[in-house]
């Protein structure tokens, strides 16, 4: 069992390797996925000047002329704008911005890496949003605590999670930093939507929407087949989805 | 970051918002592990004592007995939704519970609502009575986000 922390696309990417390897040869199966990560970050990167998307902002290759890896990105996100009736919106020419989709998705091909270098049993938290494979133990499940948006040091809900994704999107930590496509208005009705899904890629995608979507989130995300999911508001309350793989006795404080 | 998120909102997340600032110091006190996560964010709260502190440094003796739990019901405040009301508990200075008194008409026919989000501590989730936490999840930390985040504290309990 071994922790790599990688600081990469302008977050912490903790990378949990479980099994009996030991903490030499885990850090060696975690090259790859971290090399891999690195090159999502050169590629994808709307910071960085000569990453692809900045050219593509700036009109230097049309969308047809980038590599098929980035046309894979981009159609995807096409249709999560479609799906989501909007919400979700990677933008187009000078304000295209794919990152949304493409932390959860470089993280799901990162988790596919280390399980074909022999490492089955992992948890990838990048940033918050976290990738589980296998389990943490033989007979155990991961148990992932949702941080608290509105309690400093505290966690809201704790689930447990097979092979699976959980994101979550909110105000807490980067501030009013999602904005409503259609508007430019900053998304403040909910102070956090955390999704449960089958890769991160789409639950990331589907948080970022929910929350976009205000007060309604609990009705859409409702009808999401294989997602389920947990809202706090901007007061405190919070909606579950009847399917929410709660861990009952860690709901209340104990003492 | 934080306080300027807060400040951003209605008084019903005020009021959160102002008893989330007092509960770090004690949540902060509490946990069990030590980790290297330095609670900086105390600052907001001891940075400006009364001029008169000094004339009562004797006066206030550190207690070991738990402190009372006292309920605290936050303003009726009407968003575009309708009217929201909460009811805080603490003990001592730290948030033990959060009901909603009052909430808008359509919300509480949802059949999904769950109308309390009581806050797990960060030293019941550290430290967790039988629960293991592998990993938490939460709104994008930033990498300087993150040196004080629940995450970090797991990953350093673990190197």
């Amino acid at each position: 069992m071994s922790t790599h922390v990688e600081h990469v696309m302008g977050m912490a990417v903790s990378i949990d390797v479980r099994g009996d390897q030991d903490s030499a040869n885990a850090r060696a199966l975690a090259d790859e996925p971290i090399s891999w990560l690195h090159w999502v970050d050169a590629t994808f990167s709307t910071y960085k000047p000569d990453s692809v998307i900045s050219r593509i902002r700036r009109g230097e290759p049309d969308v047809e002329g980038a590599p098929i890896v980035v046309r894979h990105v981009l159609a995807r996100c096409d249709s999560l704008r479609e799906e989501t009736g909007g919400a979700f919106d990677a933008g187009s020419g000078p304000t295209l911005d794919p990152s949304g989709y493409v932390k959860g998705w470089a993280v799901d091909v990162a988790s596919d890496l280390l399980v074909e270098a022999g490492a089955p049993d992992h948890c990838i938290n990048a940033g918050g949003d976290v990738r589980l494979r296998g389990r943490p133990r033989p007979g155990e499940e991961w148990q992932v605590a949702i941080a608290h948006p509105l309690v400093v040091d505290a966690a809201c809900a704790i689930l447990h999670v097979g092979d699976g994704a959980v994101a979550t999107s909110g105000i807490s930590e980067r501030g009013a930093h999602v904005r409503i496509p259609r508007t430019g208005a900053a998304a403040l009705d909910l102070a956090s939507v955390t999704v449960v899904g089958p890769d991160l890629a789409t639950t990331d995608a589907y948080a970022t929407a929910a929350l976009v979507l205000g007060m309604d989130a609990p009705a859409w995300l409702s009808r999401l087949e294989g997602f389920e999911s947990l809202v706090v508001d901007a007061a405190g309350m919070v909606w579950q989805s009847d399917g929410l793989p709660l861990v009952e006795e860690a709901l209340r404080p104990s003492a | 970051m934080r306080r300027a998120v807060a400040a951003s909102f209605g008084s019903a997340v005020g009021l959160v918002a102002l008893l989330h600032y007092k509960t770090v110091p004690s949540a902060s006190a509490s946990r069990p592990l030590t980790t290297s996560a330095p609670p900086t964010t105390v600052a907001p709260t001891t940075a400006a004592p009364p001029t008169t502190t000094t004339h009562q440094t004797t006066t206030t003796p550190p207690t070991t007995a738990p402190p009372a739990e006292r309920r605290v019901d936050g303003p009726v405040v009407t968003n575009r939704y309708g009217p929201v009301q909460v009811e805080v508990t603490l003990r001592g200075s730290t948030i033990v519970d959060v009901q909603a008194l009052q909430l808008p008409r359509d919300r509480s026919r949802s059949a999904d609502i769950s109308n309390r989000a009581a806050p797990i501590l960060r030293s019941e989730v550290l430290a967790a009575n039988g629960t293991q936490i592998h990993t938490v999840t939460g709104a994008t930390y930033t990498t300087t986000g993150y040196i004080q985040s629940l995450q970090a504290a797991l990953d350093q309990a673990r190197r």
